[in-house]
């Protein structure tokens, strides 16, 4: 009993630190926001709709049916392309300013050599992928209403909706929060107990200093669940993110050992490091790095071979890889394998935070703690 | 004033070398950045597909060939992981692959008659975006594929490009993820190193020193210099290794252009560390600071050709406005051989005036803050 009352004090003291430091909450707040924010507003999160210039200068039946096709070509989410200049000499100004990527002409002659005219601006490949493809994909949809495509393909979605990018960036950043949170705010508090000269007092307690780390444990926990509904309501109200109650749910429970385990590693980290200063790249750049590479910002599948081979060893790549697909409806369960693991990691949690102290309780106190 | 200037500079050196774990960390983070970056940019130009191939024939080897052949510069278009049929589903429905291309036995017959044939695309769509890029890799290979099949009924595209070439995606991402590790690098040594003097209590003996604040800022700056040296010294071998960044292009205006940005990282910093006089908020707004002007100043002109409307339009225009995606531009043109680039003195001096803004708050405010109590 005493434990416990002993591990709710500390939560209690650990709360209250909390909202009066509230630069401790920065990151785990603002991290992943500012990125899901980038991502969306850069890597296009409002549709596959590639704004670009048309213009037909060909007065002629089939060049208003290709012109159809353009408008009706379209992606799974949302049409590809987006007419916002139809005059052809703002067109080649825009163009020529990387205002547009894409002019796209049919020329006056279009009936007679059947071809098209592009002007691209072309800054980098991906933005010329982006736009040359659609024009293919239009161009063969075109041909495949003219009954001039012998070949056509059909695609077979594993869902009947795809999962917008944006909700995906914004699922994503739910979990990102959820165990960037728990570690860093572990870490942040261990290391506010070394800055601000309390470790002594934490130390030599009669309870023993393990229950300062489980109260650590519960408050980053508990933190970093309230702090995720911040990207979970905004994905919801602006990203297209689908809620599924239950899988929101399965998520929000089945995490909690990972959130442990993450937690763990945070204190073990800052009984090693000590300071802010140190422990704070460090954990960021773990979370960065494992929504990068281990299926934050696209499904390892997606990665190259090299990547994907750091994704298998990375483990914290488990986050984004078995959560994301609970969380958008593609799975509703998880299988004993991974339950296992999940909680193992729950089990590693406690286990670095016995390390953690133990590791503190040998070393003597200086420098007036 | 010189030797005060000397005196900081060896007191952070010396710091450095007794505890070098937070200079380590700050070496290591943004080269850590780069490798993951330098991994995942893959991902724009190819995409893993199985390809469950149950026709055989002309007709099949040449679709087959096609779908090995497409590419951009930045590589294949695709990652043909197996052409067996049997591998191609098994990996598929263990969700270790995320598209499956079936060629039905069909495929040769059909195309032999002169019918129609229809390939089966199934992919799995947790991301709207790996789904349109498969979409659009399959359609690719399919209008090269009619090429040479549909003689009078194809057509055709002439394209003007505006430069003589593309700039492949990763070279393009280089110059901004070069610009990133300086700044950040920049802005977090200077950032701790006037704030540790708070957090060290020795804050008042610098600040209230005769001298003034210089020997206290360009004592700071030197020392940052000296990491940002040795960050960028690190940074580009690897940005040539993974990236295939062209260092030998990189000309005296590219350094310049470098040089400048460290003022402007470190100007942050000095305005950081002044303003919070703790490392804690310091780091993660730094990382926000750098992350920001790698997604925003350094993709400007290529956000710029998608930026009409909404937020995308508002981030892009703050963008513009901002004086490191011009400068970004010149150092990546200049690199890239693309265009004989002149120094553009009024991105440059836009940078100072900006550098100065900084310095000027963080003076103001080191001045307002004179007091010193609790020991300090």
């Amino acid at each position: 009993m005493k434990k416990w009352q002993a591990i709710l004090a500390v939560h209690n003291r650990n709360m209250k630190i909390l909202t009066r430091q509230k630069q401790m909450l920065i990151q785990p707040i603002i991290v992943p926001l500012v990125l899901l924010f980038l991502m969306v507003v850069v890597f296009g999160g409002g549709g596959d709709d590639w704004p670009v210039a048309i213009v037909n200068e060909s007065n002629s039946l089939e060049s208003q049916e290709l012109m159809e096709a353009f408008k009706d070509s379209e992606s799974n989410i949302t049409p590809y392309f987006d007419f916002i200049e139809m005059n052809s000499y703002e067109a080649k100004k825009k163009g020529s300013e990387g205002r547009l990527h894409l002019f796209i002409k049919l020329p006056a002659d279009f009936v007679e050599n059947k071809n098209i005219e592009l002007k691209t601006y072309n800054i980098n490949s991906d933005a010329m992928k982006n736009v040359r493809l659609r024009v293919e994909h239009t161009l063969n949809d075109y041909m495949e209403k003219q009954g001039a495509l012998k070949v056509t393909s059909q695609q077979v979605t594993a869902q009947p909706n795809d999962v917008w990018r944006s909700a995906f960036y914004g699922g994503s950043s739910v979990l990102l929060t959820l165990f960037l949170g728990s570690m860093i705010i572990a870490a942040n508090l261990h290391a506010f107990d070394y800055e601000n000269r309390t470790i002594k007092e934490i130390t030599l307690t009669p309870t023993g200093s393990i229950m300062a780390g489980f109260g650590i444990i519960l408050t980053s926990v508990f933190v970093s669940l309230i702090l995720s509904l911040i990207p979970l309501t905004l994905s919801i109200l602006f990203l297209h993110f689908d809620f599924y109650f239950y899988n929101t749910l399965l998520v929000y429970l089945s995490i909690v050992p990972i959130l442990i385990g993450c937690a763990g590693i945070g204190l073990f980290l800052g009984a090693y490091f000590k300071q802010y200063r140190v422990l704070q790249p460090l954990i960021i750049l773990i979370g960065i790095g494992t929504y990068i590479i281990g299926g934050g910002f696209a499904g390892v599948n997606m990665l190259m071979p090299l990547a994907r081979e750091i994704a298998d060893i990375w483990v914290f790549s488990v986050i984004f890889e078995w959560f994301n697909p609970v969380l958008h409806n593609f799975a509703t369960s998880f299988s004993f394998s991974q339950c296992t693991f999940i909680f193992l990691a729950g089990v590693l949690g406690f286990l670095l935070t016995f390390i953690a102290y133990r590791f503190q309780i040998r070393k003597s106190i200086f420098g007036g703690q | 004033m010189f030797s005060a200037i000397l005196a900081i500079v060896r007191k952070d050196l010396l710091l450095i070398i007794r505890k070098p774990m937070f200079s380590i960390i700050s070496l290591i983070v943004p080269l850590l950045f780069i490798i993951f970056y330098g991994l995942v940019i893959h991902t724009s130009s190819t995409n893993p597909i199985v390809i469950a191939n149950h026709s055989e024939g002309p007709y099949t080897e040449r679709f087959v060939d096609i779908l090995q052949e497409i590419k951009s510069v930045d590589g294949s278009y695709l990652e043909i992981i197996t052409l067996d049929s049997e591998l191609a589903y098994e990996k598929y429905n263990n969700r270790q692959v995320d598209a499956l291309l079936v060629i039905p036995e069909s495929f040769e017959e059909n195309l032999h008659a002169g019918k129609q044939a229809a390939l089966k695309l199934k992919v799995f769509n947790i991301n709207s975006d790996g789904t349109k890029n498969y979409q659009l890799r399959i359609d690719h290979a399919l209008y090269e594929f009619h090429k040479n099949l549909n003689g009078d009924s194809f057509i055709s595209i002439n394209e003007d490009m505006t430069f003589i070439q593309d700039t492949p995606m990763k070279s393009y991402v280089s110059t901004g993820l070069l610009i990133f590790s300086v700044l950040l690098t920049s802005m977090v040594s200077t950032g701790t190193l006037m704030a540790r003097e708070w957090e060290e209590r020795t804050a008042k003996l610098i600040v209230l020193t005769p001298k003034g604040f210089l020997p206290l800022i360009v004592g700071k700056w030197m020392t940052a210099l000296l990491v940002t040296v040795a960050n960028t010294v690190l940074v580009l071998p690897l940005l040539y290794i993974l990236l295939g960044y062209l260092i030998g292009q990189m000309n005296t205006l590219v350094w310049f252009y470098l040089l400048l940005f460290f003022f402007y990282g470190s100007a942050a910093g000095v305005l950081l560390g002044v303003l919070f006089k703790k490392t804690l908020p310091i780091v993660p707004i730094s990382i926000v600071i750098a992350m920001s002007e790698f997604l925003v100043s350094s993709l400007e002109s290529y956000i710029r050709g998608f930026a009409h409307g909404g937020m995308t339009e508002w981030l892009w225009r703050l963008g513009s406005w901002w004086p490191s995606s011009e400068i970004i531009d010149r150092i990546r043109f200049t690199v890239e051989d693309l265009e004989q680039i002149a120094i553009n003195w009024g991105a440059s001096f836009y940078m100072a005036l900006w550098v100065g803004l900084l310095l000027t708050i963080a003076l103001f405010k080191l001045n307002k803050q004179l007091s010193f109590t609790q020991g300090q």
